[in-house]
């Protein structure tokens, strides 16, 4: 094997592995996003709630956060895809299952708190840094401070639940009352 | 004549004011004989939580007079935060106020929503004896919906189960200070007087206890849940006579006399000696002093059990004994030599077991008497169960708490006096029914029990 072989096959090797890794990157940036989510009719719902939210786009025309910055873990690098991996798989295997309906969403709120459903404090916490920050109200200091002084257990989640999707239970409940409703129109 | 006529035209018009203005107001109803409150705040909060304080300034002036001068208001807290839920909150409804719109409130508001500025206070309070112990017996134990149904009820006498007569001791007893389970009505309010309740009270969203207990709402006040009465609201007769004691303590003493220019508000952790020139409930039981720091877990600094039957060192969900001896001697070290300190206890833990002895004496007599079957079905008709019930629930009681918190008349007479009495009856009783083989025809004994 001559040298200009190797360099050459080096040469594509790193151009090939390069143009992987930038496919790959901007994939996992692309289907972190609530285009990508809500393009599952199962999602519906929680777009809709996340879209009319602080955290959507319709209060201040800006999207202020998409779907993976608050569901996966932002705490390492390996972590947050090895999560993507494992929930990605999970929600495929449900959607073929036919599971994500209005009616499990409810049955399975009965049993479990709907707001923390993997939801990464980590994640809140990549882009609200200064938490006793300037500007924020009287009220918010004591209860900040706890947290920042490690004196609770207590996440993000506990106290602002309905950042994210809003009400969003009822919303789940009025979407059943919907499809019922278009259900019987046929 | 003039001056007739004016006379009479004078007397027509107060009788008029006199007779008729009754008339006016029972028509439109009676005013607000509080000033009506105008409110404007301009200052710190949302469009929504000014519109709640300006509607209820109205309408409960009490309320928002009440929260003005509290802290809440101090740190921007207002009725919006507390009160708030989202729709599909099991409590959720709408006040006339918010009718129409996405806005949903609840009247009761749980720990959960307290824990969201003052976690570790409600984490310390879920682990204490004042939590779900306290309306254990109200919501889940048998013998005590007994009591509270079927014997102090009168379904025993016939009045019929779910008349409301049956639910009216629960209601303006047992619930008061212990809590219940809140039930809810179709429009998601409380039905059934199953709100509000004492200290161990249970919301529908799951939150277990009652912090306006102690911090009455709506100024929930530090000073007010320092003063001993604010315990001695629940902590207080012939079962507990805990306020009565303190105010025959030294402390007490010194609270009656100087209180009055004790300093109440100084900061959660730096309230101490000096503040005050004899300590309270608080400062023993809950107060950051020396070198400990708060807790909301009242039963934290406690060795014994001195509420039950037999007194046993506390362990598992009611606490670790050792380590609260532990901790009291550090607060009590604030104040006095360790020669006391140490005298003090040693006092005790003889008192209990003095106590205990007493107590397993007559539980061997009541077993003999069970296994032969010389007790009476209905323990509220058989003296011997009777005296033995007065003997740890009351004057039991009275003794060990007296000893504890050194109130000597309750040690003494309310105590010990009476129980070696109760001893003796019980003894008396139990050879009459073991050398006859047989149960008494008459009650030898009163019911009401001693005092």
């Amino acid at each position: 094997m001559n040298k200009g072989g190797i360099v050459l096959g080096l040469i594509v090797g790193v151009v090939i592995t390069l143009i992987f890794s930038l496919v790959t990157a901007s994939k996992v940036v692309s289907t972190g996003k609530a285009e990508f989510c809500s393009s599952c009719h199962e999602m519906k719902v929680f777009y809709e709630t996340w879209e009319a939210g602080v955290h959507g786009p319709a209060q201040k025309g800006v999207v202020k956060a998409e779907c993976a910055d608050c569901h996966l873990p932002h705490d390492n690098m390996i972590n947050y895809l090895i999560s993507k991996f494992k929930f990605g798989l999970n929600d495929y295997i449900a959607h073929l299952r036919g599971k994500g309906t209005p009616e499990h969403w409810i049955e399975h709120w009965k049993h479990k708190v709907p707001y923390k459903h993997q939801a990464y404090e980590s994640g809140c916490r990549e882009c609200h840094k200064t938490l006793v920050a300037k500007g924020i109200p009287i009220k918010a200091f004591k209860a900040h401070r706890e947290y920042e002084l490690g004196h609770t257990r207590e996440n993000c989640i506990t106290c602002h639940q309905t950042v994210g999707h809003g009400d969003v239970i009822t919303a789940m409940q009025e979407e059943l009352a919907r499809q019922k409703m278009a259900k019987t129109e046929k | 004549m003039r001056l007739g006529s004016c006379f009479k035209w004078t007397f027509l018009l107060a009788f008029l004011a006199v007779f008729l203005a009754p008339g006016v107001y029972a028509a439109q109803g009676y005013p607000n004989l509080a000033k009506t409150k105008e409110l404007v705040i301009k200052r710190g909060y949302s469009k929504e939580a000014l519109q709640c304080i300006e509607c209820h300034a109205k309408k409960t002036p009490g309320i928002v007079e009440d929260w003005k001068n509290g802290r809440m208001a101090h740190a921007g807290v207002s009725c919006y935060d507390c009160h708030v839920v989202p729709k599909s909150s099991p409590m959720a409804s709408q006040c006339e106020g918010v009718r129409g719109t996405s806005i949903y409130t609840s009247p009761m508001v749980s720990p959960k929503t307290c824990a969201r500025c003052h976690p570790s206070e409600v984490e310390q309070f879920e682990k204490s004896a004042h939590s779900r112990l306290a309306s254990a017996p109200v919501v889940e134990k048998k013998k005590f919906q007994v009591l509270m149904y079927h014997l102090e009820g009168g379904e025993f006498m016939g009045i019929p189960k779910g008349d409301p007569r049956t639910t009216a001791t629960r209601r303006s007893g047992c619930q008061m200070c212990h809590g219940s389970q809140t039930e809810l009505g179709p429009d998601n309010k409380p039905v059934k007087g199953t709100w509000p309740g004492g200290i161990g009270h249970r919301y529908p969203d799951g939150g277990i206890g009652n912090c306006t207990v102690c911090h009455n709402r709506h100024k929930f006040s530090i000073a007010e849940a320092r003063k001993p009465e604010a315990c001695g609201k629940c902590h207080l007769g012939p079962d507990h006579p805990n306020i009565e004691i303190y105010y025959e303590s030294s402390h007490g003493q010194r609270f009656l006399t100087e209180g009055e220019e004790w300093n109440w508000d100084a900061a959660p952790d730096a309230w101490e000696p000096g503040d005050y020139t004899a300590p309270t409930c608080a400062t023993c039981h809950m107060s950051g002093i020396g070198e400990l720091s708060t807790t909301h877990n009242v039963t934290e600094r406690l060795k014994w059990d001195l509420v039950h039957v037999k007194s046993v060192i506390r362990s598992g969900e009611r606490g670790n004994g050792e380590r609260g001896r532990e901790l009291m001697r550090k607060v009590c070290l604030n104040c006095h030599s360790s020669l006391h300190v140490e005298t003090h206890f040693k006092k005790l833990d003889d008192v209990v077991a003095l106590y205990n002895t007493y107590i397993e004496n007559v539980q061997k007599m009541l077993s003999d008497l069970k296994a032969k079957g010389l007790l009476k079905q209905d323990k509220w008709k058989d003296p011997i169960q009777e005296l033995y019930y007065y003997l740890w629930h009351h004057t039991g009681r009275r003794a060990r708490h007296g000893a504890a918190m050194d109130g000597p008349d309750y040690a003494h007479w309310h105590g010990f006096f009476q129980i070696f009495q109760i001893y003796k009856d019980i003894e008396d009783i139990y050879n009459y029914r073991m050398k006859h083989g047989k149960i008494e025809e008459l009650s030898p004994v009163m019911s009401t029990g001693p005092l």
